[in-house]
């Protein structure tokens, strides 16, 4: 049994774990406050070890994880036998890693705040990780591309729908990481992880999916780890990855990629995008945006890391430099148009030679389970239904429209993830039930509002926002 | 003569208003931390208005040149706030020594908000008793919370007498905040000092406390509410119905969730308790609800719940009651099972109906009279259901 199996079996999951350890997701470890696990249970010592960084004996932990495993990690420099005080034989183990569930696999990366270089630390699975996780469409391909690839996270999920993956990072300490992290998932196979700068150390040849976290903090100067900065607008490292699709994807296939995108005062992220891309034309571009965030938090989250340099200065001039520095990160903001950040992820479909294009965008909340199936549909949408509506098509609701509330004074329609529907479109989704067609439903809908203006588009919109099928 | 009690004019006069703070922070103020402050500060200088710079020098304590505070506030008013020491001179500059809050159409001074004093401003705990207690008019209120005096003074404007507790160390700023807001309220340092016969008692209780709500329920006359923000991590009206005779009280628990459960690590819940005392007869009746912590004052919608809670406890109702809709945002009904979701004006957490209390609800106009509605004993019962729900009225 390989070792995400055994710890899945033991609770070892994304869900039960935040429970356990009273966090909304896992990544919040980094900066709650301590905890101490009273727990007996397997899940319970689990945890302690691999993400609170509490030792524990290695007796135990043979039990829960096998001999062989620890003795493989140990192997491996992600643990280590330590004695306690007063012992002379080390009998227990501190992990010298953290280990995150996800999606079913697990995934090493280093402690939140590792003995090393802050340049060559790797990513832990923040919330970013977890949305591209969650959100990256899962349909079958044959050749997937991971960019900017950290703990080889998303390569390690590619490969359950891939034929072959490729890794890529300019951190070899990353690619150290990814391997293991196939290794144990048993994905040694198809995964290839390769050092280099984006699409650079590929050989030639298109990908069905390419999945990327890059950096993506607007910085004013790039002293930060090296998974953060992404120059002044924070889009340098997206706007490469972007600018090599036309060389790098398939038709028919999907760039998925997650940022705290900034939001700027005057263009939309995916006018930027359409720039890079050098057209419209030939190209469906999608925008999920998950969480909203504020200009001062986003600042903030970035420079409190170093409230701890700076309170060595004393708590007055440490205040005064910490607003100096803030003052310095605004400045730069301002110049660069960005008003706020948006977590969120850009979806590049291409789609055939000579097609207009297509773009869509949608609001959710930070998904707590995967929504891949979701994602999926949506992007389908858009293709199958930017051209004119067939008369006898059936129209249905979807997997995804669970429920349609209505509002009996107005007539507007209210469905989960949805905006408020008009009561034109409340009305055709109503009585979408695969029974009647498009052409039946025009009819209906004329008798009740007196004209049948719009019925096409309205069904193609309730498509495309993935209601219809 | 210029009085201290002149400044809330000036401050609405130049836009100094809750929703207009919030609209240049972008946030409330429970979320004014120290992490974003050269932020907000910079947003205050962006809006470049007078609010903006009053939002800078009463909330985030920015200096302001003392020619530009005076043709913001009135050179006499600035003198006086020089005068009582509320403001200080820094050089040219003045610079706040207290916050001045804008709450409720009132404004009270606290402790600066990032320097929590004898009389810190409100948390969050405070904000939900400040929106949430009843405001219908009565003749004796006090509140057992010391600090800046906010609740005893907002009970005052509804009651005829109204009371509060505050420690030596708040006394200069609750005597500030009555000069403010000149009102019958009298300040007392102990909760003896505190009078029986009250029409409405206000408080924060921290959950090793929970036991004394029957003591302060007895302070309680007939028809007097009980309005307390606790902290607790055990299912409180089980409890504190154990405690209570079993007749002669209503018993109401609005909760609502808190960022700061994080540190709460047994699961504890915010809450803002109501025990109205009845008429000794009367059967006790218990009703909750949750909230999402609300931006707007709830007060009428829980003077409403509570009352309904005793009105609507049988369908006893005049022959011509035609009910209306009460505090019913929207009610919207699942096109394919019927199920309604009823969302309220403000505040509460929507009601989720079965499909005939749907169907009902959609029916009521305040045209139609409740025998109409009702044509047999089920849906009357549905209706009282509406009426405690405080959907009808």
């Amino acid at each position: 049994m390989s070792l995400p199996e055994r710890l899945c079996q033991a609770g070892y999951r994304e869900r039960s774990l935040s429970d356990l350890l009273r966090v909304e997701e896992l990544y919040a470890l980094r900066d709650a406050g301590p905890r101490t696990l009273c727990q007996e249970s397997a899940a319970a010592h689990l945890a302690a070890f691999w993400l609170l960084n509490q030792p524990r004996d290695r007796e135990l932990l043979q039990g829960l994880m096998g001999a062989e495993t620890l003795e493989e990690l140990e192997r491996l420099g992600l643990v280590a036998a330590t004695t306690p005080p007063g012992e002379g034989v080390p009998l227990e183990m501190t992990a010298r890693a953290l280990l995150f569930p996800c999606l079913g696999r697990c995934l090493f990366t280093d402690l939140f705040a590792p003995a090393v270089d802050p340049m060559v630390q790797v990513y832990w699975l923040g919330g970013d990780s977890m949305v591209l996780a969650r959100a990256t469409p899962r349909a079958p391909v044959r050749r997937a591309l991971d960019l900017c690839t950290g703990s080889g996270v998303h390569a390690v999920l590619a490969a359950a729908h891939a034929d072959e993956v490729w890794g890529v990072d300019v951190n070899a300490r990353a690619l150290e990481f990814s391997r293991i992290n196939a290794r144990v998932n048993k994905v040694g196979e198809p995964c290839r992880f390769v050092q280099g700068s984006l699409y650079e150390p590929l050989p030639e040849g298109r990908f069905d999916l390419i999945t990327a976290n890059p950096p993506f903090v607007p910085t004013p100067r790039g002293d930060l780890a090296l998974f953060r900065p992404g120059g002044q607008t924070g889009e340098e490292v997206t706007r490469a990855i972007v600018g090599g699709l036309p060389e790098r994807l398939e038709v028919g296939g999907t760039l998925t990629l997650v940022s705290q995108h900034p939001v700027m005062r005057h263009s939309h992220v995916l006018d930027r995008v359409e720039g890079w891309l050098g057209g419209a034309a030939g190209w469906g571009l999608a925008y999920l945006v998950v969480c909203p965030i504020d200009r001062d938090d986003l600042i903030a989250s970035h420079l409190i890391p170093r409230l701890q340099f700076l309170a060595e200065l004393g708590p007055e001039e440490g205040a005064r430099a910490y607003r100096r520095e803030f003052e310095r990160w605004l400045d730069s903001y301002a110049e660069s148009g960005i008003v706020a950040a948006d977590l969120g992820l850009i979806y590049v479909r291409r789609l055939a030679p000579g097609h207009p294009g297509w773009r869509a965008e949608h609001r959710l909340p930070f998904p707590r389970e995967p929504i891949s199936d979701w994602v999926q549909s949506w992007l389908d949408a858009q293709d199958r239904f930017s051209a004119p509506i067939d008369w006898e098509w059936r129209p249905a609701w979807s997997p995804f429209c669970t429920r349609l509330r209505l509002d009996p004074r107005t007539g507007e329609g209210f469905v989960d993830r949805i905006p408020t529907l008009s009561p034109e479109s409340a009305f055709l989704l109503e009585r979408a039930d695969g029974a009647r067609t498009a052409r039946e439903l025009k009819e209906a809908f004329a008798n009740r509002f007196g004209h049948k203006e719009g019925v096409a588009e309205r069904l193609a919109e309730l498509a495309r926002r993935a209601l219809l099928r | 003569m210029t009085r201290l009690c002149d400044l809330p004019d000036r401050l609405r006069a130049a836009g100094y208003v809750s929703h207009a703070v919030g609209a240049i922070l972008r946030r409330g103020l429970l979320d004014v931390t120290q992490d974003v402050l050269p932020g907000l500060i910079r947003r205050c200088r962006e809006a470049d208005s007078p609010a903006g710079r009053l939002t800078a020098f009463w909330l985030l304590l920015e200096p302001l040149p003392a020619g530009e505070l005076e043709s913001l506030l009135g050179r006499e008013l600035v003198h006086l706030l020089l005068q009582w020491t509320v403001v200080q001179r820094e050089g040219s500059m003045l610079r706040a020594g207290f916050s001045l809050v804008p709450l409720l159409d009132a404004y009270f001074f606290a402790d600066p908000l990032l320097r929590p004093g004898p009389a810190p401003w409100l948390s969050a705990a405070g904000y939900a008793l400040a929106l949430a207690t009843p405001r219908s008019r009565v003749s004796r209120a006090a509140d057992l919370q010391l600090g800046a005096g906010v609740h005893a003074i907002l009970n005052s404007a509804h009651t005829g007498r109204s009371w509060g507790r505050c420690s030596p160390e708040s006394w200069a700023c609750c005597q500030l905040n009555l000069q403010l807001n000149p009102c019958s309220c009298r300040f007392v340092e102990t909760e003896e000092e505190l009078p029986g016969g009250l029409d409405l008692l206000t408080g924060r209780l921290p959950g090793d406390e929970v036991s004394r709500i029957a003591e302060l329920a007895g302070r309680l006359r007939v028809g007097g509410t009980l309005a307390l923000a606790i902290r607790h991590d055990l299912p409180l009206v089980d409890r504190v119905e154990g405690w209570l005779d079993p007749t002669g009280w209503g018993l109401a628990e609005l909760s609502y969730a808190t960022r700061e459960l994080e540190f709460h690590p047994s699961g504890a819940r915010e809450s803002v308790l109501f025990l109205r005392r009845l008429e000794p007869a009367r059967p006790n009746w218990r009703a909750a609800r949750s909230l999402t912590l609300p931006q707007e004052p709830l007060s009428d919608l829980v003077e409403s719940w509570l009352a309904a809670q005793d009105r609507f406890r049988a369908p006893e109702w005049p022959e011509d009651w035609r009910p209306r809709p009460g505090h019913l945002g929207r009610l919207l009904v699942d096109c394919r099972s019927g199920r309604g979701t009823a969302c309220y004006t403000c505040g509460f957490d929507p009601t989720e109906l079965d499909p005939p209390s749907a169907a009902l609800l959609d029916q009521v106009d305040g045209m139609k009279t409740a025998r109409e509605l009702c044509p047999g004993e089920a849906e009357a019962l549905r209706l009282c259901e509406l009426g405690r729900a405080a959907l009808i009225r």
